[in-house]
């Protein structure tokens, strides 16, 4: 598993929708579900940055490792 | 550049055309037991096999020759039909895709598998039936530009392989 992406938890905690994020940050919605299932290789400091400021929130909050053993 | 690319692309689909009908040539040589070449035994395709001699040359042995060589052809032009595509895709601007290192590498193996049994045919026929030994000399530069472009391409295909693995990347890259 190792990295778990948590927007969905924080967009509920937010009352945000994904759509709405995805316009506010400027991304495509497209983008965002492949961030948000997990299947993106990498993530933008840049797209870091203004998930954070859009939500309010730490970029620990988004991000979580879980160890695989 | 896509003018390069269209004579490219034109080159490869009639080097797959002349290698078929070169095949042709080839089974008809082999069916026909050379009474109708005997004509056309002065001519430069054959005489780049089969250089004059002061004896007659084997039947079998040209049989052999000319059957085993127009397999060869026919492999060859079957290694190559992905060329065409792969120029086209190049034109396109879809430099990478997938399986495209699969799809270069098969065209150089077949190549490479062509040079080395092409060589080993013209080896065994000069030894075996003695029709033209000597032109073994002839054909090691041949033999060569043909096994070093399919090691060429293989690094072409690693590189490829790579920037497909690096588009990848950059593509899941939010």
């Amino acid at each position: 598993m190792g990295i778990i992406i948590n927007l969905d938890k924080i967009l509920e905690r937010e009352g945000m929708k994904s759509n709405e994020l995805a316009e506010k940050i400027g991304i495509t919605t497209a983008n965002l579900s492949i961030l948000k299932t997990g299947k993106a290789k990498a993530i933008r400091f840049s797209t870091l940055e203004a998930i954070c400021e859009i939500l309010n929130c730490q970029p620990g909050d988004i991000l979580e490792y879980l160890d695989e053993k | 550049m896509k003018w390069h690319l269209s004579i490219l692309k034109l080159i490869s689909i009639v080097l797959i055309i002349v290698l078929i009908l070169s095949a042709a040539i080839n089974i008809f040589g082999a069916i026909q037991q050379f009474e109708f070449f005997n004509d056309l035994a002065n001519s430069f395709y054959f005489k780049s096999y089969f250089p004059k001699r002061s004896f007659e040359y084997s039947l079998t042995g040209q049989i052999i020759f000319y059957a085993i060589n127009a397999l060869l052809f026919l492999y060859l032009a079957y290694g190559l039909r992905s060329a065409p595509k792969l120029i086209s895709e190049t034109s396109k601007e879809n430099l990478f895709y997938q399986h495209q290192a699969i799809e270069i590498r098969k065209i150089s193996s077949a190549i490479i598998v062509y040079a080395k049994l092409k060589f080993l045919l013209i080896l065994c026929v000069g030894a075996f039936f003695l029709i033209a030994p000597f032109n073994i000399i002839g054909f090691i530069p041949s033999f060569l530009i043909l096994y070093i472009l399919g090691k060429v391409l293989i690094l072409f295909s690693k590189i490829v392989e790579k920037g497909e693995l690096i588009k990848q990347e950059n593509e899941l890259t939010i």
